[in-house]
């Protein structure tokens, strides 16, 4: 019966991934793009990781989908969507089937002959985890073992949002998007909103002894701040421009923070004292849920405002 | 505990049976508004069942109350976009199905 779930839900995914690649219409393609991304988490859950497939139903299917769709809204206003692309020649299509192939052969063949490893891992995660300051292995391995990965990761996210900043000139602060006047949404979003923030404080909080952490309980945060900007609620306008600058560095600095004041005391970089390690590790967390929420709705609100100066003029007739 | 489970393999069942008529209604109905009415209507109704079919599996009170409580979220967050679809639907003006001409002026109106 097991096998019968897995199996189907493989071929749904080999199927869903097709139809999003093969589709001629842009909409049906990201359509499928969001309905591919919640096929992953459910494999995800079904190999057992549901860290990895908590972030991917929430930033790879709700994130990356609302990004998407914005997109294609602007494409359709800017009267850009209709533009048609040439169908790829015999040629190109023969040279990306074989490159495909030959992916696929060699994944084949490193699944089959995996090298045993020198050292196991998952052992010795588990052998330091008392050391760690949490009880859950993977926000032990981001957040302590390896959090000099997430560091750089962190880092990433806030040099994406610092170029899409730079790209806005000053005069475009106002974006484009109205705002849905619906009175349904608004007394609706009083009940969502709240009960999204305790969403995302539980997922963080959980991350310490469960599957969730700053990630996910920051893509959860994002999305209840895009819900409300899409709702013609503006955070920016609520919010000083320099507040929301801060906002956005807050969990790298913070991060950056700690990790340097290690070495004040003669420790290696982002080694957390002893005894330390699990409040340290809450209050980058916490400071990263705020930051990644902000980043991920600024990402959102810097593609909505028009790029170009000289695209405002002509851009958005009908 | 076979009573149970009988009742429970109904439940869980008539659920999917549900979700599988919104899925008939969403391919098969003529306009968005009758599109949107059959999605809703019966995914709630479908998720609703499942909910209660699940909860005996392994009963803990918070278990039950966490799904209580994603059923709420789901019947509400599916009201809330059937109703956007539709209040957007109508500001394109996007028309009725009609099945004859009658309608169809009635539509117009």
């Amino acid at each position: 019966m097991n096998l019968l779930i897995d199996l189907t839900l493989l071929l749904g995914t080999l199927a869903i991934a097709l139809t999003a690649l093969i589709s001629r219409s842009l909409f049906r393609s990201v359509v499928f793009f969001i309905l591919l991304g919640l096929m992953l988490a459910i494999g995800w859950i079904r190999l057992g990781a549901p860290d990895i497939a908590l972030a991917e139903a929430a930033i790879g299917a709700g994130i990356t989908g609302v990004l998407l769709l914005d997109t294609l809204g602007h494409l359709k206003k800017t009267g850009n969507l209709d533009v048609e692309e040439s169908s790829p020649s015999r040629k190109r299509l023969v040279l990306a089937l074989l490159s495909s192939i030959t992916l696929v052969c060699l994944l084949l063949w490193a699944i089959f002959h995996q090298p045993t490893p020198a050292i196991n891992i998952h052992l010795l995660v588990a052998e330091a985890m008392p050391d760690s300051g949490v009880s859950h292995p993977i926000t032990a391995v981001l957040l302590n073992f390896r959090s000099y990965d997430t560091l750089l990761e962190v880092g990433v996210l806030v040099l994406a949002v610092l170029v899409g900043l730079a790209l806005q000139t000053d005069q475009q602060a106002q974006d484009s998007l109205p705002g849905l006047p619906n009175p349904l949404l608004h007394a609706t979003l009083t009940l969502l909103i709240p009960a999204m923030i305790i969403t995302s404080m539980y997922l963080l909080w959980a991350g310490s002894d469960r599957p969730g952490g700053a990630f996910q309980a920051g893509a959860m945060l994002a999305a209840a701040f895009i819900l409300l900007h899409l709702a013609g609620i503006k955070l920016s306008a609520q919010v000083s421009h320099r507040m929301m600058q801060f906002g956005l560095l807050l969990g790298f600095a913070v991060f950056l923070i700690v990790a340097t004041s290690s070495l004040l005391g003669g420790r290696p970089l982002l080694a957390y004292p002893e005894g330390g390690a699990g409040a340290l590790i809450l209050l980058i967390e916490l400071a990263l849920t705020l930051s990644i929420g902000l980043i991920l709705l600024s990402l959102f609100t810097i593609a909505n405002s028009p790029p170009q100066a000289t695209r405002t003029g002509g851009g958005h007739g009908h | 505990m076979t009573l149970l489970m009988i009742l429970q393999s109904i439940l869980l069942i008539s659920g999917s049976l549900m979700f599988l008529v919104g899925s008939i209604g969403l391919v098969r109905f003529p306009d968005t508004y009758t599109r949107i009415h059959a999605l809703t209507k019966a995914d709630n109704v479908g998720l609703g069942l499942i909910v209660i079919g699940l909860i005996p599996a392994s009963f803990s009170l918070l278990i039950t109350l966490k799904l209580l409580l994603i059923w709420l979220l789901v019947m509400l967050a599916s009201a809330l976009s059937g109703h956007l679809v539709a209040w957007e639907a109508r500001a394109q003006q996007v028309p009725l199905a009609s099945l004859d001409k009658e309608s169809q002026d009635e539509s117009t109106h």
